[in-house]
């Protein structure tokens, strides 16, 4: 498999959170706001890609049973790094998040793919898994940050979309309306996984067909 | 064979996660430091940076008051000469009115030496 695959597999169609569930706890508790989820996503990815640097260089070095708490050390110190730089650079939005930033360290996204694969697989594989499933996080909290808040608050990012205090949906804010709209993007993106597999299986049955008739 | 003691079984792997935690924990307060720093800096340009206006607005200040003193001198010593212009006019005008007065006495005299 080409390395840039890890990549957009880990968007789509291994999605952390819309495929498998991972990570759904800082998704609906933090998605009120755009900029909260945008803050929590983006540190969640330079995590995950920091930690499984060294998480995959050293998978020699390291004793198989040092592995866990060795990769458990690294992860948790990138995560009070982030953390301290994003108290200094955005002590508001930090302020928001709150506890879910320290809790990025035992975040099961990151868990799995720094223990799980970058201990078992070559260096630019676990690279381009990290960034990918960084990524799809950061997308879908990004995502249910926008429509949560545009739709429950009617701002977006802080600015107010609609004159006087106009919401469309106060209910998006709540937590059941976070459940309700993952539920939803999980479903759209079940749709889309189907779909493109279906026409990727047609053009391969196509090439058999094809090839069959020129031999 | 003898058995290896717990020392020997876990002694590589303790050594390691020593070792990442010394490291883990010299980045953090590396970090902290350098975040420290940065903030210091940070301070240090803005109070440079008042003071600069502070600087600038006193020296404006001293400008306007040095402006004003000038302009007020001179206004002192316009009314001072439009004072003695004022004195100097009432002071002929004084004289012409003794004057007239006199010649007016001077007139009475003469009409009466006439009768």
């Amino acid at each position: 498999m080409n390395d840039h695959k890890f990549f957009t597999k880990k968007i789509l169609t291994e999605n952390p959170v819309l495929v498998m569930t991972a990570g759904i706890c800082p998704a609906v508790a933090v998605t009120e706001s755009a900029s909260s989820g945008l803050l929590l996503g983006c540190g969640t990815l330079l995590v995950l890609f920091l930690s499984s640097l060294p998480a995959t260089l050293m998978k020699n070095i390291i004793p198989e049973k040092a592995v866990c708490a060795s990769h458990m050390i690294i992860i948790a110190a990138f995560t009070a790094v982030i953390q301290m730089i994003f108290y200094s650079w955005f002590p508001q939005v930090t302020e928001e998040v709150g506890i879910f930033i320290p809790l990025i360290a035992v975040n099961c996204i990151v868990i799995e793919s720094v223990n799980g694969f970058a201990r078992n697989n070559p260096v630019l594989p676990t690279l381009f898994n990290g960034l990918g499933t960084g990524t799809g996080f950061l997308l879908v909290l990004i995502l249910m940050g926008i429509i949560r808040e545009s739709m429950g608050e009617g701002t977006l990012f802080g600015y107010s979309l609609f004159a006087g205090d106009m919401t469309l949906m106060p209910f998006a804010v709540l937590l059941p309306g976070g459940f309700f709209l993952l539920s939803l993007l999980a479903a759209l993106n079940k749709h889309i996984n189907r779909k493109t597999r279906q026409k990727e299986k047609n053009m391969t049955n196509n090439d058999r067909e094809e090839e069959k008739i020129s031999s | 064979m003898k058995e290896k003691s717990f020392f020997d079984k876990y002694m590589v792997s303790l050594a390691v996660i020593i070792c990442f935690f010394v490291v883990s924990a010299g980045v953090v307060f590396g970090t902290h430091k350098l975040l420290e720093y940065a903030a210091l800096q940070k301070v240090v340009k803005e109070k440079e940076r008042t003071e600069k206006i502070i600087c600038r607005n006193s020296l404006l200040l001293l400008k306007q008051h040095v402006f004003f003193s000038e302009n007020s001198k001179k206004a002192i010593k316009a009314a001072k000469e439009k004072e003695e212009q004022e004195k100097k006019k009432d002071k002929e005008k004084d004289k012409e009115k003794k004057d007239e007065d006199k010649k007016k006495e001077d007139n009475k005299e003469k009409d009466k030496d006439n009768e």
